[in-house]
Parts: C-alpha cells; structure tokens; sequence
C-alpha cells in the first residue's frame, strides 16, 4: 500500500537490469520497501539488485523472458500473492537498425520483445493490479515511437505498439490502477552508450524524477514527456516532410 | 461504481464500492458476499483506515438509534454520530463518558480506535465505559460481545478488522449542566507545561497546547487548560453542540500553511491566550470540540493534504519525548496543532493505544521538505522508548514498527483470525500494517 508520504512498500521492476528502471526504483524506494526485479539473466539481476544495496529493505530476483509471452501470467501471478504497488515495465532491446534491415529474423525478434512481450506484460500488470484493487504501472515508451525515423524506425515499430496501449489504457482509465505512460527522448544509458546524443537527450535520473513526481501523489493515469518540451516538438516531428526529417536524422 | 475514498488527512486515496445497508440483515449479506469489507464511520481517522482498496467500505449510517435504560445506560447503534448522542444525553443530565476532539466520529469508529479524550489520565478511554457489543463477525455471525470475552477486547481498537459492530451499550456520566469551568494556564517553556499538567492531574479533563515553533528558552512554551463540569445556572438552551458556523471551501492553496504563517498563528495564539485564569465558563462544544465549528477544515492543507503524527512514550521516558518534541521544533515542522496530554492507566485491548505516559501530537502538511526522514527519527525514538503511535491517525508508519510498537499484536491476529477465518474483512491500514494474514491482498 503506497503510504501518505508517496512511498511505496513493494515495487516491480520489469527489465531489472534496466538503467533507467533502476533509476525509478531508487527514486521511488525507502528503506522499508522491497525490490522485485525481473529479467531474463539472474546474474545480471543480482549484481543490479547490489547496486542498489542497503537503500531498500530486501531485494528479490526472479526469472522472466520477456519474449515468451506464454509464461508471463506464471511468472506475475506469483509476485502478485502479495500486494505490489508499482510496477515498472522497462525491459527492452535495441536492435541496431541498418543489422536489422539486413536480417529481418533479427528484427522481428526484437518486436517480439518490445513489442508482443510489452504488451503481454502491460495487459496482464493492469489486470492484476485492478485484482488486487490498486496500484500504479509506469509504462517506458519513445519519443521513437511517435514518428518513424530513418535511424530507428525498427526499434519504434515494437515500441508502438506498446505506446498505443499505454495510450489506451491512460485514456479509458480503470479507476484502480494509475498508469503512466512516459515517453522519454534519447536517454544516456548503457542501452545506448557510443551512440550520437539526438537532440533533447536526458540522463536516467531526470526520466526517474518525473516518473516519481506523479507517483507521489497520482491521482490519475497520465502521459508525459521528458523533457516535457517534446511533447510539442513530437507533434511537429510527425508534421515534418520527410526530406526535412531526413536531413535532422544525421 | 468505484468510489475514491480518502481520511481526514486527504492522502493516499484508494476506490471502493460504498454499501449502505438498512439493517442488520443487510450487513449480514455484505459480508457474506464474498467481496472484502470495512466499516467506515464518518471518516474522520486520518489516514486509510477505513478505506478498502478495490473491496467494499459498509457505511452505517442508518444504524443511528438510541435506546435509554436505566442509570444513565444507553444502547446506541454503531452508525450514530457522537454529536447526536450527546445533544440527546446533555438534557437528561449525562454526557459521554469520552470524546475526542471532534464530535463528528460514529460509535462503531470510537469503539473500532478506542478513542481517548482529555480525561484519558482519570477515565481511560472509550472502550473502558462499554458494557456490550454486538457485532457480525466473518462468518456473518451476531455476537453480542462483553467485556468477559477475548473477543469484546479485539473488537476495542480493532481498527474494524475483527468485524460489523452495529451496536454498542455504553455507560454515560451524569453531568450537572450544559457548561465546563474552565482554567488556563499559559506556560513559559517544556518543563513548565508538563509540571502544569501534573499539577493539574486532579482535574477532570486536561491537555497542553504547545507552540511547535518557538525556539530557545521558549521551547515547549504553551497552554494548558483544564476543566470540569458545571451546572448553567443561567444558561440559555439549544442543542449542547451546535452545526458548524462556518465551512471551509474548497480553494486554498497548496502550502499556505507553512512555517511563516504557522509561526505567526502560533505566537497569535499564544500572546492571545491569557496567563493564568480561573473559573471561566465555556460551553461544551467550545471547550471539547472547538475545531467543529469550521466544517471541512482539513481542506485549508491544500490537495497534497497533511497527516496527524500521534505517538505516546511511557511515563518514565519524558526525557526521550522532549527530545521528540524538539526534533520536531529544530526542524521548524510548521504545526498549528501541537498537543500534550497525560495518558493514565491502559486498556486491557492488545490494540488500543494509550499507555500511562505522554502523548504528543502534530499535525503536518505532507509536503514539507525531508518529512519522511524526521518522521523516521520520531519513530525510532519513541520504539526506543517502549511507545508507540495511534493507528487512527498514522497514514505512514513502517509496518515493521507494528509488534515493536504493539507487542501483543500476535494475541490480537489469532482472535481476530478466529474472528474471520476467511478473510472477509481488509482495509488499506490493515494491509500496509501486515495486520491481516499474510499471502492475502
Ligand atoms: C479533528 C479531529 C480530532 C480528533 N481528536 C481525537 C482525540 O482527541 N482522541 C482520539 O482518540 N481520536 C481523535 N480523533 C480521531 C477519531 O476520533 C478517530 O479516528 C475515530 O475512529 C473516527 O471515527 P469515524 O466514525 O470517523 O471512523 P472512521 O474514520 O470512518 O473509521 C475509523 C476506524 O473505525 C472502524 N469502524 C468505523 N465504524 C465501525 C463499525 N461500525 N464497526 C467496526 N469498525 C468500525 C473503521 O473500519 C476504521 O478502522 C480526531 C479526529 C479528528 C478529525
């Protein structure tokens, strides 16, 4: 139960290993919450779950493969025996787009993942913590989704389809659970460590002092854009003629 | 369907579906229906206790009667309000045996918290003047339940998890009038408030107001006040608590209550307040529920809302609760409500929260800056003290503080688990404390 100062007791990390997940989950934690993180490699999750430390209360790892769709309601319905408050979809991949063109297999797994795994994971979040009766999901979109781009476009076809349901699920609200659906522009994280910073990129913390501004007091489902200044620049970008975008797009 | 339900404090809502059932039968029902339920009274705790996330919240409201017996014994069913009771009770020449500082709470909510008042150090608290309850327990059972039963014990300060209390048999206090005479004392820092109160153990009901904010030589400076009752030998008539003047909207801003303008209230009320004083007349209402007189007055916190931090420290431990209070000064934590009272001897419910000792209360905007650490340091103190802190107020504490604080916690689950052996009754408060059983939401 998330208390009146905004501190949850027992928060979800989907994508465990994720730096801007972890960003949220150490903003969002007191010491007396409890950690669940969840990802594909438990090493990897393990030394995450160091990372963070003594800050928290107790630290869970648990195994999950976000492509395998089939095992996702297991998986959740275990860690949701007991209440969770927040949970924070942030697992992803990013396939490197000129790879992905050349061997569409490898482009279609990664829309397996952030795609078809993202939705399976955000479907079902929603539907247990509408079960349990409250709770808050925090949904990690794009700014990649709102506009095909040259460079990223293969990336954004998975993260769209979870941006509409995020889109979805904001706009006919089940009073239970709040969602948040964030649309972050080029973040600085491991994920995208040598890549060229696009314009409007943020650190993991700023997306993470967003994120825990509304869930402080959520008292509706919402989307946001950070920095906030994309949400009129998107809406520009998907405006734009192609040449221009092109000529922006290095 | 879902209907946002939130405290006194307006912090942490959660959705429900309210039933109003109309009679016993109907409550029966609700708890048979196989979804999770609370009672909520007139939502006057602070934080979530009686809110239900997701599950259903029982308004009693309808469970209103009052049935007069001999003596000043009165069977009164849960859902009425304390005010009702007590504008029915003063012109038969009684009075309730406790209230707390606002007339605006049912019985079944000053039985669930076992309420105190500012006789606590001389009558106890509510639940000690109750002579029978009748409740609907998990099963959807009625019990009538006495004070020779485990189960009357779990019930007082259960917080509503161990069932439906739908009416109660309380013995009220013969009262000589309509009025309180009244003595204030105005104190010059913490050593001589709590003599004043000491000093003042004789008296019927006492408590200390105290500046949060003066610093220095003037920390714990305050206001004592005691009172007795008093015939009104020339009194006019009217109900014995009035409806409440004023209303305040829905408008104010965010952080208008913050340190410039408490401190300023403060030493308002202070200076306004007169040094010693003896022998005034002050109307019931005034002297035990003077906040009732602006209705919706928790709305001037703003929309981030505010909580109430109520602990209480043995009586041996002064010294840890005046390091308590100055924390909280040294911090400069803007409270215009800043209470000290002397608790006497406990109730025998594993629950309820007063313990001989001190009780120091606050009440504080959420939104000041590092609220959450200074809070924790408050409950690490009073844990270290042996104290504790009010269910009916806290809206954050950490649940492992829960058997530290309330050591027979343990005795209270397994009468309460015997009491719903299927889980029927949850609340916010109950699951973010660990008081229900574990593996249930
Ligand atoms: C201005 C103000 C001053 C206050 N001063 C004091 C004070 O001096 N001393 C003090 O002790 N308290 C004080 N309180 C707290 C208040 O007395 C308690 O929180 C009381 O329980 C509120 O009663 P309610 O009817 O509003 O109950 P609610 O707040 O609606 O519910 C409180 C609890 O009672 C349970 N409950 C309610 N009805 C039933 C029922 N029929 N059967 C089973 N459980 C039930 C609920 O489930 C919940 O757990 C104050 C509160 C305010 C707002």
């Amino acid at each position: 139960m998330i208390n009146a100062l905004g501190q949850p007791q027992r928060i979800l990390l989907i994508g465990g290993t994720s730096d801007i997940g972890l960003a949220i989950v150490s903003k969002l934690a007191t010491r007396d919450t409890e950690v669940v993180l969840a990802g594909r490699h438990l090493d990897a999750l393990h030394a995450a779950g160091a990372h963070l430390g003594d800050a928290v209360r107790a630290i869970d790892v648990v195994q999950l493969d976000v492509a395998d769709t089939a095992s996702h309601a297991h998986v959740l319905g275990e860690q949701f025996s007991r209440d969770i408050d927040v949970v924070i979809l942030a697992a992803g991949v990013l396939p490197e787009q000129g790879q992905a063109m050349a061997d569409p297999h490898s482009a279609v797994e990664s829309l397996a993942v952030n795609g078809f795994g993202a939705a399976s994971l955000t479907l079902l979040s929603h539907q247990l913590l509408a079960k349990q009766g409250h709770g808050q999901l925090v949904l990690l979109s794009t700014v990649a989704a709102a506009r095909p781009r040259p460079s990223n476009f293969i990336y954004g076809a998975g993260k769209v389809m979870l941006d509409f349901l995020g889109q979805g699920l904001v706009e006919s609200p089940d009073p239970r659970v709040n969602v948040l659906l964030v649309r972050p522009g080029f973040v600085h994280t491991k994920m995208t460590v040598g890549m060229p910073a696009a314009p409007f990129s943020v650190s993991a913390a700023r997306v993470a002092d967003c994120v825990a501004q509304w869930s402080a007091s959520a008292r509706r489902s919402r989307v946001i854009w950070v920095p906030s200044l994309l949400a009129n620049v998107s809406r520009v970008l998907t405006m734009l003629p192609l040449a221009v975008l092109k000529r922006l797009d290095r | 369907m879902w209907s946002p339900q939130m405290g006194w404090g307006r912090t942490a809502p959660s959705v429900s579906r309210v039933i109003k059932p109309l009679d016993v039968a109907g409550i029966e029902a609700a708890v048979m229906s196989g979804s999770a339920v609370i009672a909520r009274g007139l939502g006057r705790s602070y934080g979530d206790a009686a809110q239900n996330a997701g599950g259903a919240v029982l308004d009693l409201a309808t469970l209103n009667s009052i049935a007069w017996g001999e003596a000043g014994i009165v069977t009164v069913g849960a859902g009425l309000c304390l005010r009702d009771l007590i504008n029915d009770a003063v012109p038969r020449g009684w009075f309730v045996p406790v209230t707390p500082g606002t007339s605006w709470v049912t019985i079944g909510g000053a039985i669930a918290a076992d309420v105190h008042g500012k006789n606590h150090h001389r009558d106890g608290s509510f639940g000690a003047h109750v002579l029978r309850i009748g409740i609907v327990d998990g099963r959807g059972d009625r019990l009538d339940l006495t004070p020779s039963d485990e189960r009357f014990w779990a019930t007082i300060g259960g917080m509503g998890l161990t069932g439906i209390i739908i009416d109660a048999t309380v013995q009220m206090i013969p009262i000589p009038g309509r009025h309180m005479t009244v003595s204030t004392r105005r104190t010059a820092d913490f050593d001589s408030t709590v003599e004043a109160l000491m000093s003042a153990d004789s008296a019927r009901y006492s408590v200390a107001w105290l500046d949060s904010l003066a610093t220095g030589a003037a920390c714990g400076r305050g206001i004592v006040t005691f009172g007795e009752h008093s015939s009104d030998a020339g009194a006019g008539k009217g109900d014995a608590v009035a409806a409440p003047r004023i209303s305040a909207p829905e408008i104010f801003p965010d952080q208008l209550l913050n340190r410039r303008t408490v401190a300023a209230f403060n030493s308002l009320w202070f200076r306004l307040a007169p040094s010693h004083r003896d022998g005034q007349r002050q109307s019931l209402a005034e002297f035990f529920h003077p906040l009732d007189a602006v209705a919706h007055w928790n709305r001037v916190y703003g929309t981030r809302g505010f909580l109430q931090y109520q602990c209480v420290v043995p009586a041996g431990e002064l010294e840890i609760l005046r390091r308590i209070f100055t924390r909280f000064v040294d911090a400069q934590v803007p409270s215009f409500l800043t209470v000290l009272k002397r608790f006497g001897a406990a109730s025998n419910a594993p629950l309820s929260f007063p313990i001989p000792g001190w009780t120091l209360t606050l009440d504080i905007p959420t939104d000041v800056p590092g609220l959450p650490a200074i809070l924790a340091a408050a409950d690490d103190l009073v844990t270290h003290a042996g104290g504790r802190l009010y269910l009916a107020k806290d809206s954050r504490m950490p649940a492992r503080l829960m058997p530290l604080m309330y050591p027979r916690l343990g005795q209270w689950q397994a009468i309460r688990d015997a009491m719903d052996p299927n889980g029927v009754f949850t609340s916010d408060l109950g699951s973010r404390l660990g008081l229900l059983r574990p593996g249930r939401g």
